[in-house]
Formats: structure tokens, sequence, C-alpha cells
């Protein structure tokens, strides 16, 4: 056990994977000889060689078509798309060939490809460097979406990713990478789909997702000064939605606020809405409230502290949700 | 290319055992689709045969074809069983894809063949990655991608051979130059129509040949894939072919003159190759007979087989989205 960063869990799990299995590799844009433009792959490539930690042109495309054609026939690509707005570029090999390769062969093929990529604000490099596209992929059959809320999850979940049979979206969090928290130095795994209740509380349902969690924490801290005991649910995977532990959460608290850091529309909050609205309606005693960003593209520097949600929106949220709305 | 290579006589029969039941798989294919007997679409590859036959016969077990789109024949002459193909076709739990796939999604990984898609210019990445499990495994196999003259004005065509020579993958990009993509023809697709020249700027070799002309096309192959094998890189071959069907099977052809057409099926490779194997006293005229006829009993048993053949179930239906147990 020791105190790592975001960035340090990420990088030994990687490790760690790559030494167990020698079918997993890495490529990616500055993966290798610069150990990654945020230094997330550092020593990588001493450690496990030019063939299984590769740079990569500037062709996002080519290199998760790769990375599905490899996973198809075998092995274990970690593909990074450096940031998450790039990876528009690989949309029609993610959407149509990864996550469909399964069911079109008829089963045939697995796809154990990681894309990892760099997701949400924290950087204020504007628009085109800090979305959170996770409701984009978790609308897709066939693909998995992983947001990990702290360097413990980070770990546990990249190394469940790249064992995972099927295509993972691991979307790791820009504004957390120096932040640290224990974790251990062993191999642990956490299982994808498994949500994680956080802090328990009795008035109000928190589900966050992301750097939301680390959000909610600090609003739970704040709300718990008024008397007002949040449970907050990490849901860790966009999909999986682990429908149960939500769900027994609403059943106790019987209100709800959904946190994420995307948009609104058709969001990971609405799903969380309509599956408390399908399977718990009658435990509800307020409306769901979610906590998300504006529904603009995201501004460059300090005015994105407007456009992303934050501690304090979370804490209104729960104020509403208590008053019934 | 140097010279042109000889092919042997045992080489000669599979080509025109391949040639002659691809070309009659085709055509079963049309007039089955004509009785309303296929669901959704068909594409027809007759007349472009030849290179899915040769990739067939001289390809090693352990090499993988993602195939060009159209190729039933590199299926077959790959032996994939032909009634789980036209199962597929035909969208039954048989097909090789349990009959969710259909023709444009088929793959037989079994025997190599992966990667078909029903997205113009997607399978050159899926190809990379093929080429690259040879690469990290340490074998002498090689991957081999066809696709047609629209794919080369995607951006995953520039990407792919891109990387492909930068990383010196063991690949074969064969393009099939009919020079259609659907209605629209070669001169407003591109501005350079030769497509082998593309290569240039990659640094690959780019080599054209007339795909009608069975030794050429037999030798520039051979020479790529040798060259693939042998840890020299990838290279960009350009068939010149020509599709006698329409771009879909009840397409009204108004983009195109009967002319060409008929000029193209007067150089059909598939009586030549025969009169070929028959002059060279390789094999007589009942053997090729007989030949032919054992290939209808197979087509109309295959036929047969998959018009018997059980649709997918629903179970079969909401399975494979996952390979572990997923809900949403
Ligand atoms: C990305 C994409 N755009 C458009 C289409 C529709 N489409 C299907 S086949 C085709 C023409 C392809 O032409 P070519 O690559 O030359 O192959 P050919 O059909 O001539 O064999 C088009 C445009 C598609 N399937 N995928
Ligand atoms: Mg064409």
């Amino acid at each position: 056990m020791s105190q790592l960063s975001y960035r340090r869990a990420l990088t030994q799990a990687i490790d760690e994977e790559m030494a167990r299995d020698a079918g997993v590799f890495l490529i990616g844009e500055d993966v290798a000889d610069s150990g990654g433009a945020f230094g997330l792959t550092r020593g990588l490539l001493a450690k496990y060689g030019e063939m299984r930690v590769r740079d990569t042109p500037i062709s996002e495309e080519a290199i998760v078509g790769l990375g599905i054609g490899a996973a198809a026939l075998g092995l274990r690509p970690i593909v990074e798309i450096m940031f998450m707005d790039f990876i528009f570029l690989a949309m029609d090999q993610i959407a149509n060939h990864a996550a469909k390769m399964r069911y079109m062969y008829g089963g045939q093929v697995h796809i154990p490809l990681v894309v990892r990529t760099l997701s949400g604000g924290g950087f204020r490099a504007g628009m085109h460097h800090s979305q959170s596209l996770e409701s984009v992929f978790g609308h897709i059959p066939g693909l998995k979406v992983v947001m990990p809320s702290d360097a413990y999850e980070a770990k546990g979940l990249l190394k469940s990713s790249i064992r995972d049979p099927d295509p993972v979206i691991f979307m790791e969090q820009k504004s957390l990478l120096g932040a640290k928290v224990e974790v251990p130095d062993n191999d642990y795994l956490i299982p994808l789909g498994v949500a994680k209740v956080r802090r328990t509380g009795s008035d109000v349902t928190i589900v966050a997702i992301g750097i939301m969690v680390s959000h909610t924490l600090q609003a739970a801290e704040e709300l718990a000064q008024e008397g007002i005991e949040a449970e907050v649910v990490d849901a860790r995977t966009a999909m999986p939605i682990d429908s149960d532990t939500i769900l027994n959460s609403v059943k106790k608290t019987n209100r709800l606020v959904v946190a994420h850091e995307a948009p609104a529309p058709f969001g990971f909050g609405a799903e969380i809405a309509a599956l408390a609205a399908e399977k718990a309606l009658y435990y509800l005693d307020a409306p769901v409230i979610r906590v998300t960003s504006k529904f603009t593209p995201i501004p460059v520097g300090r005015s994105e502290d407007y456009i992303l949600p934050g501690k304090k929106d979370i804490v209104e949220a729960v104020h509403r949700a208590i008053k019934g709305g | 290319m140097s010279e042109i290579h000889t092919i042997d006589e045992q080489m000669l029969v599979a080509f025109y055992r391949n040639l002659y039941f691809a070309r009659r798989f085709e055509e079963t294919l049309a007039d089955m689709f004509r009785r309303g007997e296929i669901d959704g679409w068909l594409h027809s590859g007759i007349g472009q045969e030849l290179v899915g036959v040769i990739l067939g016969v001289t390809l090693q077990a352990h090499d993988y074809i993602v195939p060009y789109h159209r190729s039933k024949a590199t299926f077959l002459a790959r032996g994939v069983p032909p009634r789980a193909l036209i199962a597929e076709i035909l969208g039954r739990q048989s097909g090789i894809c349990g009959g969710v796939g259909g023709e444009a999604h088929a793959a037989d990984v079994s025997h190599g063949i992966f990667g078909s898609t029903g997205v113009i210019g997607a399978a050159l990445p899926l190809a990379l990655g093929a080429a690259f499990v040879q690469l990290y495994r340490h074998t002498d196999g090689i991957a081999v991608c066809g696709f047609g003259d629209g794919a080369t004005t995607q951006g995953s065509f520039h990407e792919s051979m891109n990387l492909a020579a930068l990383w010196n993958l063991p690949i074969v990009f064969i393009c099939e130059n009919n020079l259609y993509s659907e209605m629209t023809p070669l001169s407003k697709e591109m501005k350079e129509t030769r497509i082998a020249k593309k290569a240039e700027a990659y640094g690959m070799p780019g080599i054209a040949v007339d795909g009608y002309d069975l030794d050429a096309t037999y030798t520039v192959l051979q020479e790529a894939i040798a060259r693939a094998r042998e840890n020299q890189g990838p290279s960009l071959i350009e068939v010149k072919t020509y599709r006698w069907h329409g771009h879909y099977e009840g397409d009204p052809e108004e983009y195109r003159d009967k002319n060409e057409v008929e000029a193209w099926r007067a150089r059909d490779p598939l009586p030549l190759l025969r009169a070929r194997v028959h002059d060279q006293g390789i094999l007589d005229s009942q053997q090729l007979l007989d030949l032919e006829k054992n290939f209808e009993d197979l087509l109309s048993e295959a036929v047969a087989f998959a018009k018997a053949s059980p649709y997918p179930t629903p179970e079969n239906l909401l399975s494979n989205v996952y390979a572990t147990n997923t809900s949403a």
C-alpha cells in the first residue's frame, strides 16, 4: 500500500498487465519514446520493447482499426487516443467494428480491446480537449464504458478492462491525474459493471460518475454539516449499469440526484432517471434531479468553470431534492 | 513484375476448379435473388472471381485474408463449405456467422477470413491488425486486404497505407478496380485514376495488372505475397477488372454502356482457362464434364441445405453482443 497518483496508478496497471500477459501491447501517439504526452506510459518502452510499446502517426482510425484486428485474432491491444475529443476520428472503427464484430460474425471473435483516453475538463483547454463522451458509447451495443473516480479505482478498473473479452472505452479523468490515494502495490481487480457505495446515507442517493464522484463526496460532507446524509454511489461504469446497487439505494433514500460532467440530453443521468422511473417510481418522494454541464461546447480558460458542474451544483440539487423538487 | 511465373499443371487445375465453381456460385445466387429467395441485397462478384481464386488457392493456412467485399470466390477457394456460405447469405442459423452477418459481413475465422464490413474503407485498418499479429507472433504469415477503387478515396486508405509502410507490416493491399463505385465512374471518384501510382507516396511498390490475365495477375500477386512474407514490406496491387452485373442485383445500370460490359465479358478468363487445361492435355473433355457435374451436385445440395435451415432464434439474435453476460 502506498499513496499513488491517478497517473501512476494507470501506469502501474498497464505495467502489471503487460508483465502478466505477453499478448498485451500498447500503441498511440507519443506513448513510447516520450512516455506519453502526460507521462502516463513512462518507462514502459524500456521495459517491454518496441514491439509492445509503439508510437504511432496521427491516424486515429487506423490505429484503432489495427487494435480491433489484432484483438479479433487473439492479442490484447491497448490503444491510446490522446484526448477523447479525437475519438470521433476513430468512430467508425469503434462504433461499427469494435462494437459489432463479435455479433456480426456470430460469436467467432472476442474483441478484448481497450481504448484509453483522457476525458473531461481540468486543463481549461476548450472544446476540443475537454469532452466527456460516455453516453455516445454507452448507446452502442457491444461497448463497455469505464470512468474511474480515483487512483485506486483507476488501477483496478484498468486491469479488469485489459482482461475483459469485450471492447472497453476507458475514460481517464484528466483533472484527477495528480490526485493521490492509497493504492495496493499488488494485483487487484475491480469488476466492470459493479457500482460502489462510497458513502452511506439515508436522505438522498447521489449517483455520480468519473470526476463527479470526488465533487459529490465533498458535497456530501458539506451536506452532513447541515444534517443531510447523502448516500454516494460511484457508478464506475456507464455501461454496464449496475441497476441493483442504484435501485437499492433509491428505495432506501427515496430521493435521487445524478451527477456527471457531460451535458444532460441523452446522457447517463437520463438513463439513470429512466431506470428509477421504470423500476422505483413509487419509492421516489421527489423528482429526479440531474447535475450536468451546460448544453454548450466547453469554452477555454476559466470560463470552463461556469459551464462544467461542481460541488456547489450538487449541494443545490440535493437541497431541491429534499424540498421535493 | 520481373517475368511471368509459370503455373504448374496442378495449380492450373486448382484455378480452373475454383474459378468454375465461384462462377456457378455467383450465377446461382443471382438466380435465387431474381426469384426472391434472398432477403435484403446481393452484390454480385461475377466477372471478378479471379483474384479471390488465386488468393484462396495460393495463400498459406496461417495467412489472414480480409476479403474484397464482392468476393464469394475468396471464401470458396479458401475452403469455406459452400452450404454454410449460402446459408449465411440467406440469413440462416447454419451460416458461417449464424445467419446474422449475411453477405456483407461474412467471416470465417477458422479459415483465416475476417474483417468483412459494410463500410467501404473500413477493412484496411482492420487488416493492419491482422498483419501486426503476424509480426508480433514472429510467424512467416501475412495479411491480404481486398477492397474496391471506391475505398481508395477514404481517409482510412491513406492512414493504412502510411502505417503499413512505416511499420513494414507483412501485408498486400489489393484494389480491385472495376471502374465504378456504385454508379460513379472512376473519373468522378478521383483526379489521379492510376491507383497503383499512389503507393509511391507511401513508400511501397504499387503495381497495376490486367485482372483478366491469369498469368500476369498470378505473378504480380505472388511477388507481392513473397515480399510481405520475407519481411520486405507491404505492396499495393491494382487489379483492373470489371463487374458484369450491376452494383446490386436489380441495378438498372443506366450509368454505363452495354458495349463496355460486352467487351469485358468477351475477355472472360474462365473459358480461356478451360481450353488451356484441356489443350495442354491436363484434363480431357470427359474429366472436365465430370468435374463440372460434381460441382452442380455440390451446389444443389448446398442450396437445398441452406433453404431447409432455420432462421436464427430470438435467443440467437440476442446473444453475442458481449462475450460476458452484460445487460443494459
Ligand atoms: C462508408 C461507406 N460509404 C458508402 C457506402 C455505400 N456503398 C456501398 S458499395 C459502394 C461502392 C464501392 O465501390 P468500390 O469500392 O469501387 O467497390 P465495388 O462495389 O465497385 O466493388 C458504396 C458507395 C458504404 N457501404 N460505405
Ligand atoms: Mg469499384
